[in-house]
């Protein structure tokens, strides 16, 4: 019994650990890094919404996430106001609408903090067949767009000027990483999420010659940071969100100090 | 328009939400020209070609290879090549020249040998074979242009569309780009459209000129529409920048006198 939940933990670590890393590198190139915060935070309205009509949390967070993180890029277009100062009215309205929705939740209480803050534990079997499913369709998606993608991270009139559509790539974008981050608040929670999506990319940036070598090292980073973040929180007794967070910004000090 | 035309502009407008940059622009280009649009600073020249490229907000109507820009498919994109006049890349990433050139060619030379082949080739006309694996990056400014170039012409475009590609390229290497601009158009036919604040290119190379200062001056052969008239038009009054020079002769930058550390 011990065994199953320890052996989930471990799969859905190095799942969220892979995929957090990679897109990750893209979410620091197009300095998204407080818009991935955001989808994490507008998830627990999600999750209040999914108790309420007693949904899935986990599917009711991804719908409620990926249709906020949809209407951000439109709304920034038309508004005078820049990116974070939206993000920065979103994220903590969301949160506010979240918290209160939670409180109207009968019987069975989900307890806000382990939402806060992930709770390996409670990663049931029907988790791990949402999350898995959820993994394979972001890798697929994430395959088909990554060319086209780096392009538009990298230089957009460049991109728009090879035909490449930049809008509807940028939905799909938000999806993808709206998707990610929904597999990874079980784990490591709301308020932490986004370390795993920046700190790999950011640690992979110190020390890779070239952009190969930062998806390579970042994803490394990522996976070996879940895995010896939940085996320290098993041996250790410490909440593992935390412990992987920790672990990864261990990591990303010992790159500074290579840094050219 | 006729079979002829490869780019055709009409009434471009392009507003700043109140500023209106350009107002009302038509010109257009027959194959094998090599047209230069000169006007001051801010007269709208960068926008314009950003216009013509549908990457900003316009009204009017642009048709470039014989369509609307929107209806040119991803793969017919690479007859169209653009150097912008910033660098947008993002800088202190790693990331290589070679993987930058790499990635704007995968659709077209799916083959990683064919890659390898065009991106040597391209680095060595543009004399940054010895840059292909430094990040973008640590590259000097005139270096990253030479980059830009390179990555237009890789896909060997029938058009261009440069913004002062030679602004930060050293004096040998403006020559030889002039040079190699017009060596493609003679052998190739190769459509070019060019921005450029200095007039003297005009004269050197250039089929027809477009003079803007947010509206369109004067259009056509540089020798026949070329008036002093035109030129205070487009300059203001005081600057007749034809016959301007930057320095006196004799006396080359008298202003720089006090400066110790110089001689
Ligand atoms: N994004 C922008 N927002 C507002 N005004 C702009 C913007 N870009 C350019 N402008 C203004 O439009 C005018 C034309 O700019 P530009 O096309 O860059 O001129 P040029 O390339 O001829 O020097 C300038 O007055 C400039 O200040
Ligand atoms: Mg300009």
């Amino acid at each position: 019994m011990i065994y199953g939940f320890f052996l989930r933990a471990i799969v859905v670590g190095v799942i969220s650990g892979f995929l957090c890393a990679f897109i990750g590198v893209f979410v620091i190139l197009r300095k998204m890094a407080f818009f991935s915060h955001a989808i994490a935070h507008i998830a627990l309205t999600g999750v209040a919404i999914g108790f309420l009509v007693n949904v899935n949390p986990l599917a009711s967070a991804l719908g409620f996430s990926v249709v906020v993180g949809m209407l951000i890029p439109p709304l920034i277009e038309k508004s005078r106001l820049s990116v974070d100062t939206i993000i920065g009215i979103l994220l903590p309205s969301s949160m506010a609408i979240g918290v209160i929705l939670l409180g109207f939740v009968k019987g069975y209480k989900p307890d806000l903090l382990s939402y806060l803050f992930g709770d390996i534990l409670a990663v049931s079997s029907k988790d791990l067949y949402i999350i898995l499913g959820l993994a394979v369709f972001s890798i697929v998606l994430m395959y088909f767009i990554f060319n086209e993608t780096t392009i538009m991270s990298f230089d957009e009139d460049w991109a728009k000027v090879s035909g490449i559509r930049v809008k509807y790539l940028n939905y799909l974008f938000v999806l993808l990483l709206s998707l990610i981050v929904i597999i990874s608040i079980k784990i490591v929670g709301i308020i932490l999420v986004s370390a795993l999506v920046i700190i790999p990319g950011a640690a992979a940036i110190n020390i890779a010659k070239n952009l190969r070598e930062t998806f390579i090292y970042s994803i490394l980073i990522g996976i070996l940071g879940e895995l010896v973040g939940i085996i320290a929180s098993y041996f250790l007794n410490i909440p593992t969100g935390p412990s992987i967070v920790l672990t990864i910004s261990i990591i990303f000090i010992l790159t500074l100090r290579r840094r050219k | 328009m006729n079979n002829d035309t490869i780019l055709s502009v009409k009434n471009l407008s392009v507003r700043y939400q109140d500023f209106e940059a350009i107002s009302n622009i038509s010109f257009e280009l027959k194959r094998g020209d090599i047209a230069i649009i000169i006007g001051p600073n801010g007269a709208g020249k960068t926008t314009l070609l950003k216009a013509i490229l549908d990457l900003l907000p316009h009204e009017g109507e642009v048709r470039i290879l014989g369509k609307k820009i929107s209806e040119i498919s991803r793969e017919e994109r690479a007859r169209i090549g653009y150097v912008s006049q910033k660098v947008d890349i993002i800088q202190n990433f790693p990331v290589t020249v070679k993987e930058l050139l790499e990635l704007s060619i995968k659709k077209t030379y799916p083959k990683s040998k064919e890659q390898k082949m065009k991106i040597e080739q391209y680095l060595d006309l543009l004399h940054i074979s010895h840059l292909a694996n430094k990040a973008i990056g640590e590259l000097s400014g005139g270096q990253q242009q030479r980059f830009l170039i390179a990555r237009a012409l890789i896909l060997s475009p029938e058009i261009l569309l440069l913004d002062e590609p030679i602004a930060g390229i050293d004096i040998t290497g403006e020559q030889t780009f002039y040079e190699f601009i017009t060596c493609m158009n003679k052998q190739y036919g190769i459509t070019t459209l060019l921005v450029s604040h200095d007039v003297t290119v005009v004269e050197k190379i250039a089929s027809k000129v477009i003079c803007v200062n947010r509206t369109l001056i004067c259009e056509g052969k540089p020798d026949e529409v070329l008036s002093e008239e035109k030129f205070e038009e487009l300059y203001g009054r005081e600057a007749s920048v034809y016959k301007h020079k930057f320095c006196k002769e004799g006396e080359p930058c008298e202003f720089y006198k006090d400066r110790g550390d110089l001689k």
